[in-house]
């Protein structure tokens, strides 16, 4: 293991670091044959460890999504096989990436958000342990967006997630007992909680879905042993809510002033405003910094909460050790359309205009890319990556998009062909990285919307929302694209349409291939630099997680993919070839695959359909 | 299950009763509130065929004060929208992060007095307890506005629809593709 993690795997060491502490033995795997090739990458921090585990579901603090990686590569992925599977038992969304350390795989399902444990060792591996938390059903009906959990993380021996009821939970990652549980807010009043929780330096980074639902967005670092609240930061409100203080140097005027994310509101509305925290943290341990966005500001009705309604779908830079903040972004000042700016930031270095910048690349819902200065919140490249009409470019000087007013929304009025809708061209499902190609590999929807929001109350624990919203296919008449992009210049390389919206994960590997699955139900190899399909495999149910890879004992590599449609997803239920729900975890390798006996009338079975499978497209 | 559910309902009447007077204060003038069942008799209606008992105890005797009055459906249809439900329920009431409630699943009973009830007691997953902040004049509206859609059962009707009702719940946002 010395071995493979060299000096220079900073990422690697800081993973293992996290997970070891105050556990007297690192787990962990001796080296293995074949492992993978060290990659440039690793050492500046991009990708998942090398010695094949996948601590976080990102990968890494980058959140690339790289896996560095290679016996599954482009001249042989086409051989891919189902090696094991694994039924959660549950229905509705499965997202999220599973996570391996030592030898042990950890999934967590949706609402009621049970935990298994994994055990590795077996050619066919079986439960090591099964944790029920028995969160409060109230929560069913204060999400609004089915019942998901979109990840969940491993620190300090634990794995910690959150329960939709709003709790915070710590389990003893090796007997699967509970360790902490804390309360983060009252589900009755409405916040339910979804997002993946992230670890950074003994503090775990928890935020609180219900931009739906009249709550006041936060993030909140908690202490990784106790489960004791540290700080918690609001997304609106006075400057001490906000954690404003003499750090704060953003780099637009517009988001300066005394009390900026309460003035920026009529009244007291940013009370009730959003700016919910459910998507991605990311991390720069040089700049220490975490970087996240907050949701759509509330309600939709934007007649309700004239303003800039700061720090709502916005990107906020923060200290992890203090909460402060350092500086945020508006993506959409004042949005009327329900473009979340939750969506995960990529941290990579680019060369832009002749000089290697340190960037956040974020794929934004309402359409544009950005690739942003991660030091000073300087927009470099603001570019459209699928259909929208709602703004006709961003304003790189003034940073403010320059808003088409035919899309401007008004009480109890439609405004017809809005694209993208309010799902966005791309949701929470995460994009990848691969620093060998120096692409992004990026889920999209391509669709619009007709709108009308009506002026609504708020009623405790009732959605703050009252909007009606008709989606339909943008032009071309398909609903979903998977794009290689390039950050640098802000153009797209190359895509692969759906009919229905992709609203998977995506996985890129040191083989340089990209994983990914459709809602469909078809996981995926495409070859990292032409876009070409090299491999599917139709699976039970529709895919909205996130896959990943790892390696065996023995130091064979696999790729993984939580499967079971649900989610936001959902808007796709009524059309056809939307699959029936159900969670299952598949795992794909390469022939010969420990286990499966040649001879075994299953295993002959099994060749079969993947004789069939790679001779499709 | 009978004795866990008794001190619930001896609570809920006192706040009934409250709420009756409240109700008959506001609504002075108006005849249908004369005419609202006594409060003893609403809370002993048991749940529905899932939850409560089989047996159709006095469900069948309690009627609608609003049964038949186009009025109050518009009104119980406004209602709908300025509590809120829209947003849950759905546009029309065809689902979302609640359940549909034009189908004919129903997880706690669907007879006008069943979901009276419903709206007035809450539910586990999610549903709030209205009770405390509606009359009754208010609810017995949103009944008959939901009655109107077509999916409730007549009063003394008994649907034990299981794969209905187990298929409803919260499917993310619904699509109006088309």
């Amino acid at each position: 293991m010395r071995k493979t993690i060299s000096t220079k795997h900073a990422l690697a060491l800081m993973a293992m670091a996290i997970w070891s502490c105050g556990r007297g033995s690192t787990p962990g795997r001796e080296a293995k044959n074949g492992s993978a090739p060290v990659t440039s990458a690793a050492a500046s921090g991009i990708g998942a460890p090398a010695d094949g585990t996948w601590p976080m579901q990102a990968g890494d603090y980058a959140n690339t999504r790289y896996s560095p990686l290679s016996q599954i590569n482009t001249s042989n992925a086409t051989q891919l096989q189902m090696a094991w599977s694994f039924s959660t038992g549950y229905t509705h969304g499965h997202e999220g990436a599973p996570l391996v350390v030592g030898t042990t795989m950890y999934i967590v399902t949706p609402f009621p958000n049970v935990a298994y444990a994994l055990d590795l060792t077996k050619s066919q591996p079986t439960l090591k342990w099964k944790f029920e938390p028995h969160p409060d059903p109230i929560a069913i009906g204060k999400a609004c967006c089915d019942i998901v959990n979109r990840g969940w993380a491993l620190a300090d021996g634990k794995l910690i997630y959150n329960l939709l009821d709003d709790h915070t939970i710590a389990v003893d990652a090796a007997s699967g007992k509970e360790v902490w549980r804390t309360e983060m807010a009252k589900v009755s009043d409405g916040p339910t909680m979804t997002m993946a929780p992230f670890v950074v330096n003994g503090k775990v980074f928890v935020g609180n879905s219900g931009g739906e639902m009249g709550v006041q967005g936060w993030l909140a670092a908690l202490d990784v042993g106790s489960g004791k609240e540290l700080w918690r930061a609001y997304s609106t409100g006075p400057d001490s809510m906000v954690k404003i203080g003499a750090n704060y140097r953003p780099f637009y005027s517009w988001l300066r002033g005394d009390n900026v994310a309460a003035k920026s509101w009529p009244g007291d509305t940013w009370k009730h405003g959003a700016g919910a925290v459910w998507g991605w943290i990311s991390y720069d341990p040089n700049l220490n910094l975490i970087y996240y966005g907050t949701s759509n500001p509330g309600p939709w009705n934007q007649d309700q909460r004239q303003g800039d309604n700061l720090f709502t779908s916005s990107v906020l830079a923060r200290d992890p050790n203090s909460g402060d903040l350092h500086w945020a972004y508006s993506f959409t000042p004042h949005d009327q359309w329900d473009y979340d700016g939750v969506n995960e930031d990529i941290l990579v270095d680019l060369p832009i205009n002749g000089q290697t910048r340190k960037v956040l690349v974020h794929f934004n819902r309402n359409g544009f890319a950005y690739t942003i200065d991660r030091a000073t919140g300087q927009v470099l490249v603001a570019q459209p990556f699928g259909y929208e009409n709602w703004a006709s470019r961003i304003d790189l000087t003034t940073g403010r998009p320059v808003v088409n007013p035919s899309m401007t929304t008004h009480p109890n009025e439609w405004t017809f062909n809005v694209c993208p809708p309010d799902i966005g061209v791309k949701d929470q499902q995460p994009a990848a990285y691969s620093p060998r190609t120096h692409l992004f590999y990026v889920p999209t929807q391509h669709m619009c919307m007709d709108y009308r929001a009506e002026p609504v109350s708020y009623i405790a624990g009732t959605p703050y929302w009252n909007t009606n919203v008709k989606r339909h296919p943008a032009p071309g008449g398909y609903r979903g694209e998977l794009i290689s992009w390039d950050a640098a210049t802000g153009k797209k390389v190359w895509g692969i349409t759906d009919q229905l919206p992709v609203y998977s994960g995506v996985l890129a590997t040191a083989g340089d291939v990209v994983f990914y699955g459709t809602v469909e139900g078809f996981f995926r190899a495409v070859d990292a630099r032409s876009g070409k399909l090299l491999w599917e495999q139709k699976l039970g149910s529709g895919i909205i997680g996130a896959p990943m890879s790892y390696l065996d004992a023995s130091g064979k590599q696999y790729v993984a993919i939580l499967a079971g449609v649900g989610g936001a997803a959902g808007v796709a239920a009524d059309l056809p070839g939307y699959p029936a729900e159900g969670g299952t975890l598949y795992a794909f390798a390469l022939p010969p695959i420990p286990g499966h006996n040649p001879n075994d009338s299953a295993a002959a079975a099994q060749s079969a359909t993947g004789a069939r499978a790679h001779t499709k497209p | 299950m009978r004795s866990t559910m008794m001190p619930r309902p001896i609570l809920m009447l006192t706040f009934l009763a409250c709420a009756c007077n409240e109700g008959k204060r506001r609504s002075a003038g108006t005849e249908a509130a004369a005419e609202l069942p006594p409060a003893m008799v609403l809370a002993e209606v048991p749940l529905g065929d899932i939850a409560g008992p089989k047996e159709d105890i006095l469900r069948g005797e309690i009627h609608n004060p609003y049964e038949g009055d186009k009025a109050a459906v518009t009104e119980g249809e406004s209602y709908f929208h300025r509590m809120n439900c829209v947003a849950c329920h759905g546009y029309g009431a065809r689902g979302g992060m609640g359940p549909n409630l034009r189908d004919q699943a129903w997880r706690y009973g669907g007879t006008p007095v069943e979901i009276y009830k419903s709206i007035y007691e809450g539910r586990p997953k999610g549903m709030p307890a209205w009770g405390a902040m509606l009359p009754p004049e208010t609810i017995w509206k949103l009944v008959a506005y939901i009655n109107s859609l077509g999916g409730a059962t007549a009063p003394g009707e008994v649907l034990a629809d299981v794969e209905g009702w187990a298929s409803q719940s919260p499917k993310g946002r619904r699509n109006d593709d088309h």
